[in-house]
């Protein structure tokens, strides 16, 4: 990742989606690109489509999808839910399920694994120890359960911790901050930035513009009704802040 | 054909004392008096008792791993047995078709006079210690299934430890079966004398072969004042393998006995560990992981019967339900009058694995005695979900090892408790039995 020039071609591209659930129509010719190292942010009222976006980018099952998908000029729409891991696609879960049977370190180890990171087991153990403690969460939760009784902050804590052990090309973060106190919501959003400063591309889910007092996106899409309605840059911020998501319903 | 002919030839050609013959004799006039048993969920009516063979004499007798047949020795290697092979070889007897042809022990265990053989030769070398113990935890007319036991058992274990000696190793033998139609009616004895202790592991599996297989096993174990016994059993049978066994232990005053159970294939299986806690402060612990897979019905569960004062009882069970497999888990704790101050607690938790799977659970309890005493039950019923299928596999992880790794960590207080070597091997098997299954 140091050779910028190859850094550079990396890019996660959405062309002309439209997705269906059933015969409903939820997403309209939603287009977007992120490049490497950059960090885009997704607003929109609740129930607007920014989690079915996020959903359909990871593959996840419900939905008939038209359009493209590609990562770096590959066409991945076709691909398994593993399979786009292993190709650098994360979700960080806006509701993540709890797994009781299984230790999040177990969890993390069988994913590392599946997605050919072969460190040696001591080596992997230090490694999400220090995920842990970067993203806020003590030891503790080195042993339990997957997200089982953690708290809705916790739980987007423990997808960061996730995120930064996978190392993936892209990462789609949705609402990680929803349940985060605002000293947790600085951490994670240095967290992010020093992700994409890694040169991954990130794209930030977020209902509340709170998030973006802490970081400067390369662009912002608002999006609403299944539609993205509005791209820019923080200008845009300044528009919600003042009139709401409903400032921008009007231009459809 | 199963007559009195037969049982008198099994008794001849092991040369047995005339004791042992009257046994068999008792046993099969009253297995031929005795329904089959209709309690249990699987049925058996599919059972032949004529078409199974009941004795294969095997000649070939082993005492080191080279000796032992290549054919054996490659079922083996595909269970990945080796390494633990190597490692117990000292304490090993092998079951080949009906009589063991594999044992040795260690010489330092000789010197301290622990005594572990095939119970043929046991009934040869040492028949007073032998008839004291045969058929007393067990009575020959407990079951329709001892009843076929007792009159053509062949094979199995004796094992016998003196008071005070500590067998720091386990002692272990691996059964399996090989030809078409047989039977196979292991009788296996564990005795800890008085602050004995000892671990005894036994290990099945069978190549896959199309006729129906009965296998009817009992052990006896007695754990005596102070003395302290663990049996675990890894059982792989074959899907055509009717496994019904009877396994009972009583021990004495603050001894302790430990079941430690996984069974993973036959086709129905009746299997319900028992202890007596016969003396004061006696403890016991059942821990069972069972695998119903498609097309098998497995009845699994514990009986513990407190006599003694101050005696506790656990039991685990787990169950893991593919396909349309179907798990059952049958408990009695009994409390008798007199003794007080007697704890039991039971947790049975099934996972089922598709639509189709089913899990039933039936705790019976008979507690005579109030006086401080307690008995627990608690059960649960899962299953995996797509949610939970889907992050896992949003991280990298194949549908088949989300499963796996979900199963893992759902037996892993079990695993845990079995030797290394075994625990893998149960993984890998119920991972086998997962890849066949789904999808």
């Amino acid at each position: 990742m140091v050779d910028g020039g190859i850094m550079s071609k990396e890019k996660l591209e959405v062309k002309n989606l439209d997705v269906y659930v059933g015969k409903k129509q939820v997403l309209y010719g939603i287009s977007l690109e992120i490049g490497a190292g950059e960090i885009h942010v997704l607003m929109g009222p609740n129930g607007s489509g920014k989690s079915t976006l996020a959903n359909v980018i990871m593959g996840l099952p419900g939905y008939s999808v038209k359009g493209k998908l590609l990562l770096s000029s590959k066409d991945f729409s076709k691909m398994s839910i593993p399979e786009r891991a292993r190709a650098g696609i994360f979700l960080a879960f806006q509701n993540s399920p709890e797994i009781d049977s299984v230790k999040n370190v177990n969890f993390m180890r069988q994913a590392s694994l599946s997605c050919g990171k072969n460190v040696e087991a001591s080596q992997f153990k230090r490694e999400f120890e220090e995920a842990l403690n970067r993203v806020g969460l003590n030891a503790e939760f080195y042993d339990r359960p997957v997200n089982f009784g953690f708290s809705g902050g916790e739980k987007k804590k423990n997808e960061l911790a996730q995120l930064i052990i996978l190392n993936p090309k892209f990462a789609i973060l949705d609402e990680i901050d929803s349940g985060l106190d605002v000293d947790s919501i600085k951490r994670a959003v240095n967290i992010v930035k020093a992700l994409a400063a890694e040169g991954k591309g990130i794209l930030l889910i977020t209902h509340s513009p709170l998030l973006l007092k802490y970081l400067t996106p390369k662009r912002i899409y608002v999006m609403s009704n299944g539609r993205i309605v509005k791209h820019g840059g923080s200008e845009i911020l300044s528009k919600i802040e003042r009139e709401g998501f409903t400032a921008f319903d009007k231009r459809m | 054909m199963l007559n009195k002919d037969l049982v008198v030839e099994i008794s001849k050609s092991k040369k047995e004392p005339e004791w042992m013959l009257q046994i068999r004799l008792r046993a099969l006039e009253l297995f031929l008096k005795t329904p089959l048993p209709t309690w249990q969920i699987p049925s058996l009516k599919d059972l032949d008792f004529d078409s199974i063979s009941y004795f294969n004499p095997q000649n070939i007798r082993a005492t080191s791993w080279e000796e032992l047949p290549s054919d054996l020795k490659r079922v083996y290697k595909k269970m990945g047995l080796p390494e633990a092979e190597q490692r117990w070889l000292g304490g090993t007897i092998a079951q080949y078709q009906s009589e063991g042809i594999y044992a040795k022990l260690k010489e330092e265990w000789q010197r301290k006079g622990v005594i572990f053989c095939s119970l043929d030769d046991a009934v040869k070398k040492y028949p007073e210690l032998v008839r004291k113990h045969f058929a007393n935890v067990v009575p020959v007319d407990d079951n329709k299934f001892t009843l076929l036991h007792y009159a053509v058992w062949s094979g199995g274990s004796f094992l016998y430890v003196p008071r005070g000696v500590e067998v720091n190793f386990p002692m272990q033998t691996y059964f399996f079966m090989k030809d078409k139609r047989e039977g196979q009616f292991e009788h296996t004895i564990i005795i800890a004398e008085e602050g004995a202790s000892v671990q005894y592991i036994e290990g099945c599996s069978a190549p896959v072969y199309d006729a129906n297989s009965l296998h009817s096993a009992v052990v006896e174990v007695y754990a005596k004042d102070n003395g302290k016994v663990r049996y675990s059993t890894v059982q792989n049978w074959s899907k055509n393998v009717y496994n019904l066994n009877t396994k009972r232990a009583i021990i004495g005053k603050n001894a302790l006995m430990e079941w430690v159970g996984g069974s993973l294939g036959a086709k129905v299986s009746m299997l319900y560990p028992s202890t007596v806690l016969a003396g004061e402060g006696a403890c016991a612990s059942h821990l069972t992981i069972t695998l119903a897979s498609k097309g098998t019905v497995k009845e699994g569960g514990a009986k513990v019967i407190h006599l003694a004062p101050h005696t506790r009882s656990t039991i685990i069970s787990k169950s893991i339900c593919i396909g349309d497999g179907h798990g059952v888990y049958r408990g009695l704790v009994k409390i008798a009058k007199g003794a007080y101050d007697s704890v039991s607690n039971a947790r049975c938790d099934s996972l089922l694995i598709g639509r189709h799977a089913k899990s039933d659970t039936f705790p019976h309890s008979d507690i005579q005695e109030t006086k401080g005493t307690s008995f627990t039950h608690e059960a649960s019923a899962g299953r995996i979900s797509e949610k939970q299928l889907e992050y896992m596999m949003s991280r990298g992880i194949r549908e088949q090892d989300a499963m796996m790794l979900y199963v893992s960590g759902f037996i892993t207080p079990i695993l845990k408790e079995i030797p290394l070597e075994y625990a893998i091997e149960l993984n890998r098997f119920i991972q086998i039995e997962m890849e066949g299954s789904i999808g």
